[in-house]
């Protein structure tokens, strides 16, 4: 069984930190597919936009991924992946409550993680199989 | 990078951090500050006696010695706050796998602590993991010295309204070293041989970061820290925690029992072979790599040695396993050069072991007596997930380096002595099964198989403290800061001690108990 981060982050309403919002996800793969590819242990990753209850604008961003193992001890390396790194600092940046410690650091990230991770156990996940990332791509 | 890295004070340091004591005795003291707790006060009584720095003590070793960590629940106390060096909203830029603890489903991915091993089971259940707020760590040359250094504490916690903590099943015993052979664990092995150098890395230090260097450990330097020690964010919390270490304390039972019976399982004449494959060391503490075929006792302390390096000589033995298998316990703890996954970094991380043995031994050969004996594991870090949950969720499932395992098996093994023998509920399929090359002179080797490993330990409790600077622990203790003459950088950059060798004892007279520094 792999564990799941869901990462809900309320964000600005103001325009710039909207359009940021809109190109984050436009761009996530991209900006991440080299580091999640190397990592071997990420299945799935994917950043959704919640809309507003009105309809207009985004409410807040959700970074939702799947990996094998635990994630403390691996989240320097998402930190020192520089796509995966400005990923997440991206998020920050307009998060509706700035984090702190800011998101300058490894700690900062580490807390950032921490704080906006809605389930930190893999109770609500349904999986069809067991196998690793590097047990289904070969290492 | 600029050419002016400070280095830390000697004398600012708690002296735990860079040196394993010796001292056969020790006492490793729990405490809770309750409502009625004067915190200030137990730990001005601490600094009044002397909290051992890291300075070097030469001939003089002292005949008594303390050192203390807190919890994050320590230092969120009322009565800890009150010195007023920092605020409770400030604590918050400490690591999140430090405020949330060694039980927190986080760190729990990796340590893995399940069944009888569940934080819900730890401390005897005599008190809540929150409970714990400071550990004391009490060292003694003597018997006597020990009780002599121990009652002090007790008594100045007593003056403080500070609550002690029992993790005994009969709810008073203290974790008090037991008296084995100078550096012998139970399991009969040799321990504390392979620690990192801790060197001080500046500017002018050649070569690139290394793991063992103790800019990895000590909070507060990030520019040639390789695993982001924090709080880094600067402010309160950061100038508390400058100077200071992390503790991964961790009480581990040990079934001695279960462990003889295991090592006797491959016949009479294989019981030290198999300790030795179990751990990737004889049990005089000869490695495997160097002394393949039988303990030396030339290379009982060697620390300085490789698994790829030089090559094989047997090309079908790709990593030597035949001398030392991959899921030994020491090539998992530290698996030196060996190739890792790209997620796990260029070079394994490294952790500082300062743990002592604690209950009455098995007498040899007895079948389970009921005794609770095992470790007081103090394993020292800078960050706790990079390096101790790192290492310690390498043991549960050995999946860190492209030698595991061969993609179509679909489960994994685990460290050969500590694996708990249990599928995470996040991670893998585990195989309980041990495969033990063996060598050849040439082609595919064979393999000893230890099937259906049992499990040797179980976790009695564990917490996460911080070891402060000693200006810290002053400031905590309403007291001046160090003069600036001790807190003020030298140029010595070498921390850590290396170990003495021992004397070369014959095999037979291994288990002498000697005192050789
Ligand atoms: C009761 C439990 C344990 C026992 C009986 C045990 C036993 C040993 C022994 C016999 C050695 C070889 C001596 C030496 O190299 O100094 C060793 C080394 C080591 N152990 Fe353990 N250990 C235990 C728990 C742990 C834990 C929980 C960790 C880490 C999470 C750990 C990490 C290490 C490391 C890093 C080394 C040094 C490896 C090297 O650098 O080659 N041990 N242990």
């Amino acid at each position: 069984m792999a564990t799941p981060l869901t990462l809900y982050v309320p964000i600005k309403q103001d325009a710039i930190s909207q359009a940021a919002a809109q190109y984050a996800q436009q761009n996530f793969v991209s900006s991440v597919q080299a580091g999640l590819d190397a990592s071997g242990i990420v299945h799935y990753a994917r950043l959704s936009l919640i809309p507003n209850p009105s309809g207009s604008g985004t409410l807040a961003i959700l970074l939702d991924t799947v990996f094998d193992g635990a994630m403390n001890p691996y989240l320097d390396y998402f930190w020192q992946n520089d796509g995966t790194k400005k990923a997440f600092q991206g998020i920050a940046a307009i998060a509706l409550t700035p984090p702190e410690p800011p998101v300058t650091d490894q700690t900062g990230f580490e807390n950032f993680i921490d704080a906006n991770n809605l389930n930190k156990k893999a109770t609500d996940l349904y999986q069809a199989y067991t196998l690793t990332v590097k047990q289904i791509v070969g290492s | 990078m600029s050419s002016a890295s400070p280095i830390p004070s000697k004398a600012n340091l708690q002296g735990l951090i860079v040196r394993g004591y010796t001292h056969p005795y020790s006492s490793h003291l729990l405490y809770s500050f309750g409502a009625q707790a004067q915190a200030a006060l137990f730990f001005k009584a601490l600094c009044d006696r002397g909290i051992q720095d890291a300075q070097d003590w030469g001939a003089a070793k002292p005949r008594t010695i303390l050192n203390l960590g807190l919890t994050y629940a320590g230092l969120s106390c009322p009565s800890v706050l009150k010195a007023g060096v920092f605020t409770a909203a400030d604590l918050t830029a400490f690591p999140a796998t430090f405020q949330n603890g060694p039980a927190s489903d986080g760190s729990q991915a990796s340590l893995a602590d399940v069944g009888t091993s569940d934080p819900s089971q730890w401390w005897y259940q005599n008190f809540q993991t929150t409970d714990l707020h400071c550990i004391v760590h009490a060292y003694g040359l003597t018997a006597a010295d020990l009780t002599e250094v121990v009652e002090y504490v007790a008594a100045a916690a007593r003056a403080a309204g500070v609550t002690e903590l029992f993790a005994a099943r009969d709810q008073k015993s203290r974790l008090t070293q037991c008296q084995l052979p100078v550096d012998e664990i139970h399991f009969g092995y040799r321990d504390g041989i392979s620690e990192p150098a801790l060197q001080w890395r500046t500017a002018g230090t050649p070569g690139p970061p290394d793991q063992g260097d103790l800019n990895n450990f000590l909070i507060g330097y990030p520019e040639y820290a390789l695993v982001g020690p924090g709080p880094t964010s600067p402010g309160p919390a950061a100038n508390f925690a400058k100077d200071g270490c992390y503790n991964a304390f961790r009480l581990l039972y040990q079934d001695v029992a279960k462990f003889n019976t295991l090592i006797e399982s491959q016949g009479p004449d294989k019981v030290e072979w198999t300790a030795a494959k179990l751990v990737g060391r004889w049990r005089n503490g000869s490695p495997l790599m160097l002394s393949p075929d039988e303990p030396s006792p030339a290379t009982q302390d060697a620390e300085d040695f490789l698994y790829y390096t030089p090559a094989p000589s047997n090309p079908a033995d790709a990593g030597n396993t035949s001398k030392c298998p991959f899921s030994a316990h020491t090539r998992v703890a530290n698996p030196r050069d060996q190739a890792l996954t790209t997620i796990e970094g260029k070079t394994p991380v490294r952790i500082i072991r300062r743990g002592v043995p604690y209950g009455a031994p098995l007498p040899a050969g007895a079948p389970d007596d009921g005794v609770d004996r095992g470790l007081v594991g103090l394993f020292l870090c800078g960050n706790l997930t990079s390096q101790f949950e790192r290492i310690s969720s390498w043991m549960n499932v050995n999946d860190f380096s492209p030698v595991f395992p061969p993609p179509r098996s679909r489960t994994y093994p685990q460290d050969a002595l500590l694996g708990n023998r249990v599928s995470s509920s996040t991670g893998p399929s585990i195989n309980t099964d041990f495969l033990v090359p063996l060598p050849t002179a040439a082609g595919p080797c064979p393999v000893t198989k230890l099937t259906n490993l049992p499990e040797l330990l179980i976790t009695r409790g564990a917490a996460y403290c911080l070891l402060p600077s000693i200006s810290a622990i002053r400031q905590l203790a309403g007291l001046p800061p160090l003069p600036a003459l001790l807190r003020a950088a030298n140029a010595d950059t070498q921390f850590g001690h290396p170990r003495k060798p021992r004397p070369l004892l014959p095999l037979e007279n291994d288990h002498v108990a000697t005192s050789h520094y």
